[in-house]
C-alpha cells in the first residue's frame, strides 16, 4: 500500500529566472550590471525548472512562484512560454493541492498584443517599471540609443490596463527626481494604475538635502493619498500601505520574510544560484562571493544557512529603537546595496523609514478618524484584495457593454431589401 | 551644516503610537459597529439592476461569512463581546487613548441606576459556581449591578499584554502558573510580592508551582476574569441576575485629550492662563470636555442596558 503525501505546509518558495542580461533600456540606476547579451540556454531552463519543481516539493511548500527578470525577459518570450507551459505540466501531474503563480517584471516596451495573449493565457501577472511623469520617465529610462520611451509606452499602458485593471507598476524615487515622486504617482493614477509600488534607488548616495526633497514629496502624496481614499478610490501606494500594514495586520514575522537565498532565490542565466535579485548583476567573478549552488548540484547548504543566519541575525545598531518591528531594515538586499553588507542596517534605509513611518501613520490616522470605510476594509478585511480585484472586472464589463450599447444605437440600422428591389432601412 | 552630515542609524527612542487599530485590536470592520463594504456607486447601480442590492451593501457578509450568518444582534450595548476586552496595554504608553476617570464613570453609572430604581450597593461580593469577583454596584434585591473593569479589576483571560506574548515566544517552557505570574506580577501587592519571591526560591517545583497558584487565586478573588464576565452573561436568563461588565478600554468610553477642534481650542486657550491654579482648572475643564463624548456614549449605553434588563424582569 503506498503511503499518502505528506500534508503541504503553509508557506512559499519562489524562484526568479534571469532570463538574459540583455535589456532595450540603459535605466540610470539599473542595479544587473552591464547589459551583455548572455541569456539563458533552453537546457539550463530545463534544468532550473526541474529544480524549483524539487525545491517547492522538499519543503512542502504549498504556494511555488515563478518571477521572470532580466535584463528585460520580454527579449526571450519563447524561453517564458516554455517554461511556464513545463511547470504548469509538472505541477498538474503531481495531482496535489500545489498553487502556481508567475509573475514577470517588464519595462513594457515589448509588451505587443501578440506577446500580451500569450502571457495572459499562461496566467503571467505582468508588472511594468515606469517611473512616473514623462519627463522622468525618460530621463531615468532611456533605451540603448539614450531617446526618451514615455511616448512609445502610451500604447503599452492602455493595453495592459485593459487586460488587467489591477495590473501592478513600479516606481523608482532617485536623488536627482525625488521630489517629483508625487507627481509620477499621480501622473500613473491618471492613466488608469491602481497598485503602485515605488522604492527608493539604494544603490546611489543620498544626502541629507535629497532626503528633505523626498520628505516633501512624500508629505504631498500622502494629502493626495487621503483624499483619494476618502473619494472612494480603492487605490494601493506601497510607500503608505506597506507601512500601515506593519501595524494593521502586524510586522511581518519572520516566517513571513524572504528568508534570503531559502525561500527565494535568483537563477542567473547560467544557472547559478543566489539569494536575490540584487546579488546576480552579472554573473561573473565579482559576483561568485554570493553564489549558493546551481541548478544541477542544487544548494551549498552550508552556504546558504550561513548567509540566512548572518542576515537574520539581529542588528546592535538598531538596539532599543521603538519602531524596530515595523521596520524595513530586516531586508538584507536592500541593506546590501547600499553599505555592501548583509548584516549591518543601512543608515539610508533607516533614514528613510524614519521619514516615512511617520507620514504614513499620519495618513492612516486621519482616514482612521474620518471612520473611512476603504480604509476600514482595505487594512482589516482580508477579502479586500479579492472583493476589489472582482470590483474592478466587473466595472470593466460593465462599461464594455456601455459601450458596446452606444454603439449598437448610434449605428445605421440594417438595411433589407424590400419589395420591388427597393432599400428598407429597419 | 546639517544637511553635510553623513547619514546614520540611529534608533527611534520615542514614538507616537498611532491610532488606528493595531492587529489585535478587536475588528474594526465589526466593531463597534459592522462597517458596510464601500462598492463603488457604479457597482450598486450595477447590482440594483441585478436585484441584489441589499446583499452587496451590507458588505459585512463578505467580511465574515460564517460570523455573520452566525451572530444574532447584541441585545444591548454591554454584552462582554463588545466590552473591549480583552486588553492589550500599549508597550509604548504615549499617544494611548484617554480613559474616562473611574470615580467619574461610577458616579454617572450609579446615578442612573438609581434612577432606573435600583438600590445599588458598592462593593459587593459574588461568588457564583467558582466564579468570584468584587461587583462595583449590586443591588441584591433585584440581582442587577455592574462591574466597571478598570486595571484594578481584571485579572487573567481579561487582558493580554505584550510582555506576556513575548515571553510566550521563549523557548524556555513555562507551567500555567509561572505563565499566570509573569502576566501580572508588576500588579502584586507588597504582600504579595513578598510571597512570590518566597515561592521562587523553592526547590521543589510542585510546590513551587502550588504557592505561585495560591497568589494567582489571591490576586484573583476580587477581580473579574473574561470567562467569568461570559459565564455571568451567560447565566442570566437561568438565574436572573444580570451584571454588566463596563470596561474602561472599551473604544466608546475613551477619548484623545486632543480629540476635536473645539477641545483643542479649549486646551489651547488653557494653556495660555499665567497663574497656575487658574490653568489647572481650565486644563480639567478643556479635559472634561474632550471626554464628553465619551460620557454620553456610557450613559446611553448603560441606560439601554437598563431598559434591557427591566424587559427581562429585572
Amino acid at each position: 500500500m503506498s503511503t499518502p503525501p505528506e500534508p503541504l505546509r503553509d508557506e512559499t518558495v519562489s524562484a526568479t529566472f534571469h532570463l538574459t542580461h540583455a535589456c532595450n533600456l540603459r535605466c540610470t540606476y539599473c542595479y544587473t550590471g552591464e547589459k551583455v547579451g548572455k541569456a539563458m540556454p533552453v537546457e539550463t531552463a530545463e534544468a532550473a525548472s526541474a529544480f524549483v519543481m524539487e525545491q517547492a516539493r522538499s519543503r512542502r511548500a504549498r504556494h511555488l512562484e515563478v518571477v521572470f527578470f532580466g535584463g528585460e525577459p520580454l527579449l526571450k518570450p519563447d524561453l517564458i512560454y516554455r517554461i511556464c507551459d513545463r511547470l504548469t505540466e509538472s505541477v498538474a501531474e503531481e495531482k496535489i493541492a500545489r498553487r502556481l503563480t508567475f509573475k514577470m517584471s517588464t519595462n513594457g516596451l515589448l509588451l505587443s498584443r501578440e506577446v500580451l495573449d500569450a502571457l495572459v493565457a499562461r496566467g503571467v501577472f505582468i508588472s511594468i517599471s515606469l517611473d512616473g511623469d514623462p519627463s522622468v520617465q525618460d530621463a531615468q529610462r532611456p533605451d540603448a540609443r539614450g531617446r526618451g520611451t514615455s511616448e512609445r509606452l502610451k500604447d503599452v499602458i492602455e493595453r495592459l490596463l485593459t487586460v488587467n485593471p489591477c495590473a501592478n507598476v513600479t516606481c523608482v524615487a532617485t536623488p536627482a527626481h525625488a521630489d517629483r515622486l508625487d507627481r509620477s504617482v499621480r501622473w500613473l493614477f491618471s492613466r488608469g494604475f491602481r497598485y503602485v509600488s515605488t522604492t527608493l534607488n539604494y544603490g546611489e548616495e543620498w544626502t541629507r538635502a535629497d532626503l528633505r526633497r523626498l520628505e516633501g514629496a512624500y508629505r504631498r502624496l500622502a494629502d493626495w493619498y487621503v483624499e483619494r481614499t476618502l473619494g472612494g478610490e480603492k487605490l494601493y501606494l506601497s510607500c503608505f500601505d506597506e507601512k500601515i500594514r506593519t501595524r494593521a495586520l502586524g510586522p511581518l514575522g519572520k516566517s513571513e520574510r524572504c528568508s534570503i537565498g531559502t525561500k527565494q532565490f535568483s537563477i542567473a542565466p547560467s544557472g547559478r544560484l543566489y539569494p536575490c535579485v540584487q546579488f546576480v548583476h552579472e554573473d561573473d567573478d565579482a559576483a561568485a562571493e554570493w553564489v549558493l549552488g546551481d541548478v544541477w548540484g542544487g544548494f551549498e547548504a552550508d552556504r546558504r544557512s550561513a548567509l540566512a543566519s548572518c542576515a537574520d541575525a539581529p542588528k546592535d545598531e538598531c538596539s532599543g529603537c521603538a519602531i524596530d518591528d515595523r521596520c524595513a531594515s530586516w531586508c538584507a538586499c536592500v541593506n546590501w546595496q547600499s553599505t555592501g553588507r548583509v548584516d549591518r542596517t543601512s543608515p539610508l534605509v533607516c533614514e528613510h523609514e524614519r521619514i516615512l513611518m511617520p507620514i504614513a501613520d499620519e495618513a492612516a490616522n486621519r482616514l482612521w478618524k474620518s471612520d473611512d470605510p476603504t480604509f476600514v476594509h482595505k487594512h482589516y478585511n482580508p477579502a479586500f484584495p479579492v472583493i476589489s480585484f472582482a470590483e474592478h472586472l466587473v466595472m470593466r464589463e460593465v462599461e464594455n457593454a456601455d459601450v458596446r450599447l452606444e454603439e449598437n444605437e448610434t449605428a445605421e440600422p440594417p438595411a433589407v431589401a424590400g419589395e420591388n428591389g427597393a432599400t428598407i432601412h429597419v | 551644516m546639517f544637511e553635510k552630515r553623513p547619514l546614520e542609524v540611529k534608533p527611534v527612542a520615542r514614538y507616537d503610537v498611532p491610532r488606528y487599530p493595531r492587529h489585535d485590536d478587536p475588528d474594526p470592520t465589526r466593531h463597534p459597529e459592522p462597517v458596510p463594504f464601500p462598492f463603488g456607486a457604479k457597482i450598486v447601480q450595477a447590482a440594483a439592476s441585478l436585484g441584489i442590492t441589499a446583499s452587496l451593501l451590507s458588505g459585512t457578509a463578505f467580511a465574515d461569512d460564517a460570523a455573520t450568518d452566525a451572530e444574532p444582534a447584541p441585545p444591548h450595548p454591554l454584552t462582554v463581546a463588545q466590552s473591549g476586552l480583552p486588553y492589550t496595554p500599549s508597550p509604548y504608553g504615549t499617544g494611548v487613548p484617554s480613559r474616562l476617570d473611574e470615580k467619574i464613570a461610577r458616579e454617572v453609572i450609579d446615578d442612573l441606576f438609581r434612577a432606573a430604581g435600583y438600590a445599588v450597593k458598592h462593593d459587593q461580593r459574588i461568588e457564583r459556581e467558582g466564579i468570584s469577583f468584587v461587583a462595583d454596584g449590586y443591588d441584591p434585591d433585584n440581582k442587577v449591578g455592574y462591574v466597571f473593569a478598570s486595571w484594578t479589576d481584571i485579572e487573567g483571560d481579561a487582558f493580554d499584554p505584550w510582555w506576556a506574548r513575548d515571553r510566550a515566544d521563549s523557548t524556555a517552557p513555562m507551567t500555567e502558573a509561572e505563565a499566570g505570574i509573569h502576566k501580572i506580577s508588576r500588579w502584586l501587592s507588597e504582600d504579595q510580592q513578598k510571597a512570590l519571591t518566597a515561592a521562587q526560591a523553592l526547590e521543589d517545583p510542585k510546590l513551587r508551582d502550588e504557592q505561585l497558584q495560591k497568589i494567582l487565586d489571591e490576586f484573583g478573588r476580587d477581580r473579574i476574569s473574561m470567562t467569568e464576565a461570559k459565564a455571568i452573561e451567560a447565566a442570566a436568563p437561568k438565574r436572573k441576575e444580570h451584571i454588566a461588565i463596563i470596561s474602561q478600554f472599551d473604544r466608546r468610553f475613551s477619548y484623545q485629550s486632543w480629540g476635536d477642534e473645539e477641545t483643542q481650542k479649549a486646551m489651547a486657550e488653557a494653556q495660555k492662563i499665567p497663574d497656575p491654579a487658574k490653568r489647572a482648572v481650565a486644563v480639567k475643564a478643556a479635559e472634561k470636555l474632550a471626554a464628553r463624548t465619551a460620557l454620553e456614549n456610557l450613559e446611553t449605553s448603560v441606560r439601554e442596558y437598563l431598559d434591557w434588563v427591566r424587559r427581562q424582569g429585572g
